[in-house]
C-alpha cells in the first residue's frame, strides 16, 4: 500500500513566504508578549517568536507557526480561506454596534433616605421634591426611548432612591407597556433601589410586571453599616430583608446585587465574597470607587490608590477561584465581561469596557430635569458641574439632535481606542475600552494620558493577571470559560 | 455482528429476471396495492395469496411449500432470521444475491449512495472506487418510498454522497415526499457545498429536518488536507460548512481521534468555537479498524487512553463554551469521568459488542461498547465498573 | 540600607541610530515610559539622543532600567512599524470583507 502520500506533500516550503495578518503586541512580562489579531483572539508567545515571525524568520517547523496560522496571525499558500474566517470574526465583533442603545436609564429622583459619603451622584436630601421627575419629562423620555432603533429595550430606574417616587415608576411602566403593544420590543424593567423603603404592595407589583430589581450590598453588617449610612443605622438589616422578600415574591434570580469597594472594604475582600455566598448569590461585581458625586467631595474616592484597589481585585479573584476548585460555583463579574471578550467570539455590552465608547451607545440617561447625558457616569459628572456629555433635553430636543449631538460624537470619535495614542498599538485594546467620561473626570481630556490614567492601569493589571493566570494553569481556562456570556 | 447481505439458499424466481426491492411484511393479509414490492416473511401458518413474493429461511422451506404452490419464493439461511416486518431487502435472482438495505428496528440505517469520493482518507472505513455505481442513487429513490412513515432516522453516506450531483437532490426529495418526519443525515466532506449554487440547491429542498455531517480533522490545514490525502480540502470543507450554515442548513463538525489528530484536538476545538461557532454540534468519533485504517495501522493506532487528556480538555472546553459536543465510539472506562455524561451510544447495532473484560461491568448499559472490529486493536485499558 | 541623595539621578541618556531606527519608533517609545519620565528628543550626528527627565529622582540602578526599557520600546516599535507597513493593505481588506458583504456571523 504505497496510495497514500506523506504529510510533507502536504507542507508549505518554509522560506519565509507567509503573509503578516494585522495583530498588535505587547509585553505580559518580561519575557513574553500577548499579540492579538483584528478579531480579538490572542496569543502568548516569547519576545524571540513575535521578533521572528515579524521577519519572516518563524519555520513551518517551529511549534509556534502552525498555532499561529490557525489563529490567522499569519497566512500562507496551505490556505485560502484565513482572511474570509478573519473578517467574519470581525463581523462578529462588531454586532453589538448594531444595537443602537438598548440601556435606558430614567433618574426617578435624586433624593434619597441613605447618606452614603462615597455616592457617586450627589444625591439630595428627602424632602425636597424639586429633585424628582414629573410626569411630562418621563413622557417626553419614553417618547425617545422608543424611537430607538433597538429590538431589545431596558428601562432602568435610578436615583437617589427611586422607590421614593414610586408613582412615576408606575406611570412609565404602564404608559411603556401601552407604547410597547403597538411597538413589539423585548421590554424590561429594573429598579435600582437600596431595599430600605420598599413595601410588600411594590413586590407584588414588580412580580405583575415582571420587573428586576437591582439592589446595594457593600459586605458583611458591619462593613456595609459603615460604608451606607442611614437614620436607624439599620441599611444592612434592611437590605438583607429586602432580597429575602424580593426574591420570595420575584424568584430567586431576578434580584441582583451590587458592592462598592471602600477604603474599609480592601482588607475584607473575602468577608465580602463570603456574604455574597452566603446570600446565594451567583457572584459578585467587584467595583472600584469612581471619581464622580460625593465619592469625591468627601475624598473617599482618594481614600486609597488603584494599586490597592488591584491588589484587593487580585486577592478576591484568587479566593473565588479556590471557592470553585471546593466546588461552590461562583463568578467574579468585571472578570466574566472581559474573559467574554478575551475567549469568544462575542462582545458583551458593557459600557465601560467599549470602543468605540458606549456612551450614547449601549446606555443612555434621562435625568430628573429631562436632561439626556450619555451614560451615567456622564451624569454623575454633570452633577458636579462638567456638562460636558449633556446631550440635550427631552423637552427642548428632537432624538436626531441628541443623538448626532457634539456631545455625544466628538468625545466618541476622539476617544476611539482603535486610534488614540497608545491604544491603537496596545495588544489588550480589543478587550478594553476608551472610558472618555472616565478620562474627562480626572484628566479633563477625552482621551488622557494613558501612562497616568488609573483606568488604563487597572484594566491592564487585570487583562495581564487574566492571561496569566490562563496560561499557566489549564483547569482555570477552563473555569474561566465558563463564566464567558 | 449481524450479516447484512448473504445469498438465498434457494428461489423459484428465473435467473433472468430483474433484481427486485422487497418490503417484508408480517401481516397474513395485505392490501395488495404494490404486489411488485410486497413480500410475506413467512414463519410457518397460511399464507396470504395477496403475495406475490415469500421470504422464508431454512427451516420454514418445508412448511411454506406445503402452504403455497404458486408465486415467488426466496429461502434464507437461518442466519437471516433477524430479519423482520417492515424490513427492506434487495434480491438478484441472478446471483440469488440477497442485501438488507433497510431495518425497521436498527437505531440507525444508511443507505449509500456512491462508492466513489474525492477524499482517501487514511482512516476510511468504505475505501472508495472510482465505479459507475449511478444504479445506487436509482435503488434508494426506489427504496425510500417502501419504508414506514414512522422511520426515526435516516442516514445518507458514501463514498461522497454530494459527488453524484442530481441524483443526490432526487433522493433529498423523495424523502422529502415519503419521510417529511423523518430526519435525514448525510455524511459528507462538505466541499460541493463549497460551490454556492450547490449550497443553495440543497437549501432549496426545503425538508424539515436534513443535517449533514462534515469531518475536520485540524485547525491546521496541512494536516486536515493530510489526513484526507487531498491538498486544498480544508479550504473548501470551510467554505462548505460557512455557506450551508448562512443559508440556515444544520451543520455537525465529526472528528475522528486518531495518531494524527489527537494532539491538535486541543486547537482545533477552539478554531471551531472562534470560526465555526454556528454549527449545530461537534461530535469526537473512535476509530473505526476497518477499511483503510487496516493498511495505516501504524500510523493511525493510539490507545484511546492515551489521548484521554486531550479528549477531555477538547470537549470540556466546548462544553464551556455551550457549544452541543458529543463522543461517539468510546467505551467509557476509557474516558474521563468528566465527560462521560456527553458521551453517546452511537455504534450501529449490528456493529456492537462488548468483550470478556467488561464482564460485571455497572455501566455497560450506558457505553458505546465495541466495534466488533475492534477485534484487531483496541485499548489495553478497558476494565469493569464495579459498583 | 538607606539610598544617599548623591546616588540619586535626574536624569539619563541614551541615543539610538537614525539610519536604523526611524524618529517616529523613538517618538512613540519616548511617549510610552511617561509614567516616569519625561523624554527631550534631539538629534545630533544621525542620532537621536534622548534624554529621560525622571519625574522625581532615581536610583542608579533604576535609571539604567528605565533606560533599558526605553530601548526595548524603541526596538517593539520597530517591530511594529514592520506589522503595520506590511498589513496596512490586507487590513483594509479584512474590514471590507467584515463590512460590506451581508453574509454570516456567529449568534449568541
Amino acid at each position: 500500500m504505497t496510495k497514500f502520500s506523506p504529510l510533507s506533500e502536504f507542507q508549505a516550503t518554509g522560506d519565509g513566504h507567509y503573509q503578516l495578518a494585522p495583530f498588535r503586541f505587547s509585553p505580559l512580562d518580561n519575557e513574553r508578549y500577548v499579540i492579538t489579531n483584528q478579531a480579538g483572539e490572542y496569543s502568548v508567545q516569547p519576545r524571540s517568536v513575535v521578533a521572528a515571525l515579524v521577519r519572516h524568520e518563524l519555520k513551518p517547523s517551529d511549534s509556534a507557526y502552525s498555532r499561529l496560522r490557525s489563529k490567522h496571525f499569519l497566512f500562507d499558500s496551505s490556505s485560502t480561506i484565513g482572511p474570509v474566517m478573519l473578517a467574519t470574526k470581525v463581523r462578529t465583533k462588531a454586532k453589538r454596534l448594531a444595537n443602537f442603545t438598548a440601556l435606558h436609564i430614567m433618574v426617578m429622583s435624586l433624593r434619597c433616605e441613605h447618606s452614603c459619603p462615597y455616592c457617586q451622584v450627589s444625591r439630595q436630601s428627602e424632602d425636597r421634591s424639586a429633585f424628582d421627575m414629573t410626569k411630562e419629562t418621563a413622557e417626553k423620555a419614553l417618547g425617545l426611548i422608543f424611537q430607538s432603533p433597538s429590538p431589545a429595550i431596558k428601562i432602568e430606574f435610578q436615583g437617589g432612591e427611586p422607590l421614593l417616587n414610586f408613582d412615576l415608576i408606575r406611570f412609565v411602566v404602564e404608559k411603556a407597556e401601552s407604547i410597547n403593544e403597538v411597538e413589539k420590543r423585548s421590554l424590561q424593567f429594573v429598579i435600582t433601589t437600596n431595599l430600605a423603603v420598599v413595601t410588600n404592595q411594590i413586590f407584588e407589583y414588580c412580580k405583575e410586571h415582571d420587573i428586576l430589581i437591582s439592589t446595594s450590598l457593600d459586605g458583611p453588617a458591619k462593613l456595609h453599616n459603615a460604608n451606607r449610612p442611614r437614620p436607624g443605622k439599620n441599611s444592612y438589616e434592611l437590605a438583607i430583608e429586602g432580597i429575602h422578600r424580593a426574591r420570595a415574591a420575584l424568584g430567586h434570580e431576578r434580584v441582583s446585587a451590587l458592592m462598592t469597594t471602600t477604603k474599609a472594604s480592601l482588607g475584607m475582600g473575602r468577608e465580602i465574597i463570603d456574604e455574597y455566598v452566603r446570600m446565594h448569590f451567583p457572584g459578585i461585581f467587584l467595583r472600584p470607587l469612581s471619581p464622580y458625586g460625593f465619592a469625591v467631595k468627601t475624598k473617599w474616592y482618594a481614600s486609597y490608590d488603584t494599586e490597592s484597589w488591584v491588589d484587593f481585585y487580585f486577592d478576591g479573584l484568587e479566593y473565588i477561584i479556590e471557592l470553585n476548585r471546593r466546588g461552590t460555583p461562583f463568578i467574579e463579574f468585571y472578570a466574566s465581561t472581559i474573559l467574554t471578550k478575551m475567549l469568544t467570539p462575542f462582545e458583551p455590552d458593557y459600557v465601560d469596557l467599549m470602543s468605540p465608547a458606549g456612551i450614547g451607545i449601549s446606555a443612555v440617561v434621562y435625568n430628573y430635569d429631562g436632561d439626556v447625558y450619555a451614560s451615567d457616569e456622564a451624569r454623575m459628572l454633570a452633577e458636579m458641574g462638567d456638562k460636558s456629555f449633556r446631550l440635550g433635553n427631552v423637552h427642548r430636543n428632537t432624538y436626531a439632535e441628541i443623538f448626532t449631538s457634539d456631545a455625544l460624537l466628538d468625545p466618541i470619535e476622539q476617544s476611539f481606542a482603535g486610534s488614540a495614542p497608545m491604544c491603537s498599538e496596545c495588544a489588550f485594546e480589543p478587550f478594553c475600552g476608551s472610558e472618555p467620561v472616565f478620562h474627562k473626570a480626572t484628566q479633563d481630556d477625552f482621551v488622557g494620558l494613558k501612562t497616568r490614567s488609573s483606568f488604563c492601569y487597572r484594566n491592564m493589571a487585570i487583562f495581564k493577571r487574566l492571561i496569566g493566570l490562563m496560561e499557566e494553569d489549564p483547569s482555570i481556562r477552563e473555569l474561566f470559560m465558563g463564566w464567558t456570556r | 455482528m449481524l450479516a447484512l447481505s448473504g445469498f438465498a439458499t434457494w428461489t423459484n424466481v428465473d435467473g433472468g429476471s430483474p433484481k427486485a426491492l422487497l418490503r417484508l411484511s408480517t401481516d397474513s393479509v395485505v392490501d395488495a396495492s404494490d404486489r411488485q414490492h410486497d413480500a410475506y416473511l413467512f414463519r410457518g401458518g397460511p399464507v396470504s395469496p395477496d403475495y406475490e413474493w415469500v421470504v422464508t429461511f431454512e427451516r420454514f422451506r418445508a412448511d411454506v411449500e406445503a402452504a403455497r404452490t404458486s408465486g415467488k419464493f426466496i429461502v434464507l439461511p437461518n442466519h437471516f432470521e433477524y430479519l423482520a416486518g417492515g424490513d427492506v431487502i434487495r434480491f438478484v435472482p441472478g446471483r440469488k444475491a440477497v442485501r438488507v438495505l433497510f431495518r425497521a428496528s436498527a437505531n440507525a440505517n444508511y443507505f449509500l449512495t456512491t462508492e466513489r469520493c474525492n477524499h482517501y482518507c487514511l482512516m476510511c472505513s468504505q475505501p472508495p472506487k472510482d465505479v459507475d455505481d449511478g444504479w445506487l442513487a436509482d435503488e434508494i429513490c426506489e427504496a425510500i418510498p417502501l419504508l414506514p412513515t414512522a422511520t426515526p432516522f435516516l442516514g445518507i453516506t458514501g463514498g461522497e454522497p454530494t459527488i453524484i450531483g442530481e441524483p443526490f437532490f432526487r433522493i433529498l426529495s423523495k424523502a422529502r415526499d415519503h419521510l417529511p418526519n423523518t430526519p435525514v443525515h448525510i455524511l459528507s466532506n462538505g466541499r460541493s457545498f463549497s460551490d454556492t449554487a450547490f449550497a443553495r440547491r440543497y437549501a432549496q429542498i426545503g425538508h424539515g429536518a436534513l443535517s449533514v455531517g462534515i469531518p475536520l480533522y485540524a485547525a491546521d490545514p496541512e494536516i486536515h488536507d493530510y489526513v484526507v490525502q487531498s491538498k486544498g480540502a480544508f479550504d473548501e470543507t470551510i467554505a462548505g460548512i460557512m455557506n450551508l450554515k448562512s443559508l440556515g442548513q444544520e451543520v455537525e463538525i465529526r472528528v475522528v481521534v486518531h495518531k494524527q489528530t489527537y494532539k491538535g484536538l486541543t486547537e482545533l476545538s477552539e478554531f471551531i468555537f472562534r470560526n465555526l461557532t454556528f454549527v449545530d454540534h461537534v461530535t469526537f468519533m473512535g476509530l473505526e479498524i476497518t477499511g483503510f485504517t487496516r493498511a495505516n495501522m501504524d500510523s493511525l493506532w493510539i490507545d484511546p487512553y492515551d489521548y484521554r487528556s486531550e479528549l477531555r480538555n477538547a470537549v470540556r472546553y466546548l462544553a464551556a463554551a455551550r457549544m452541543n459536543v458529543s463522543v461517539y465510539n468510546h467505551q467509557l472506562c476509557v474516558l474521563d469521568g468528566s465527560i462521560h455524561a456527553l458521551a453517546k451510544q452511537s455504534i450501529s447495532d449490528w456493529k456492537n459488542e462488548y468483550v470478556a473484560e467488561c464482564e460485571g461491568c455497572t455501566k455497560k448499559d450506558e457505553c458505546g461498547g465495541f466495534f466488533a472490529s475492534s477485534k484487531i486493536a483496541r485499548s489495553a485499558h478497558i476494565s469493569p465498573f464495579l459498583s | 540600607m538607606q539610598a544617599e541623595p548623591s546616588e540619586l539621578v535626574a536624569s539619563a541618556t541614551e541615543s539610538f541610530d537614525l539610519s536604523v531606527f526611524s524618529m517616529d519608533c523613538i517618538k512613540r517609545a519616548g511617549y510610552r515610559i511617561t509614567a516616569k519620565a519625561s523624554v527631550n528628543i534631539s538629534t545630533e550626528a544621525g542620532n537621536a539622543v534622548c534624554v529621560l527627565h525622571f519625574t522625581k529622582p532615581v536610583s542608579r540602578e533604576d535609571a539604567a532600567k528605565a533606560v533599558e526599557g526605553l530601548r526595548l520600546e524603541v526596538l517593539d516599535q520597530d517591530l511594529r512599524s514592520v506589522v503595520a507597513a506590511e498589513t496596512a493593505t490586507l487590513r483594509n481588506t479584512i474590514l471590507a470583507l467584515a463590512f460590506s458583504r451581508s453574509g454570516l456571523q456567529s449568534v449568541d
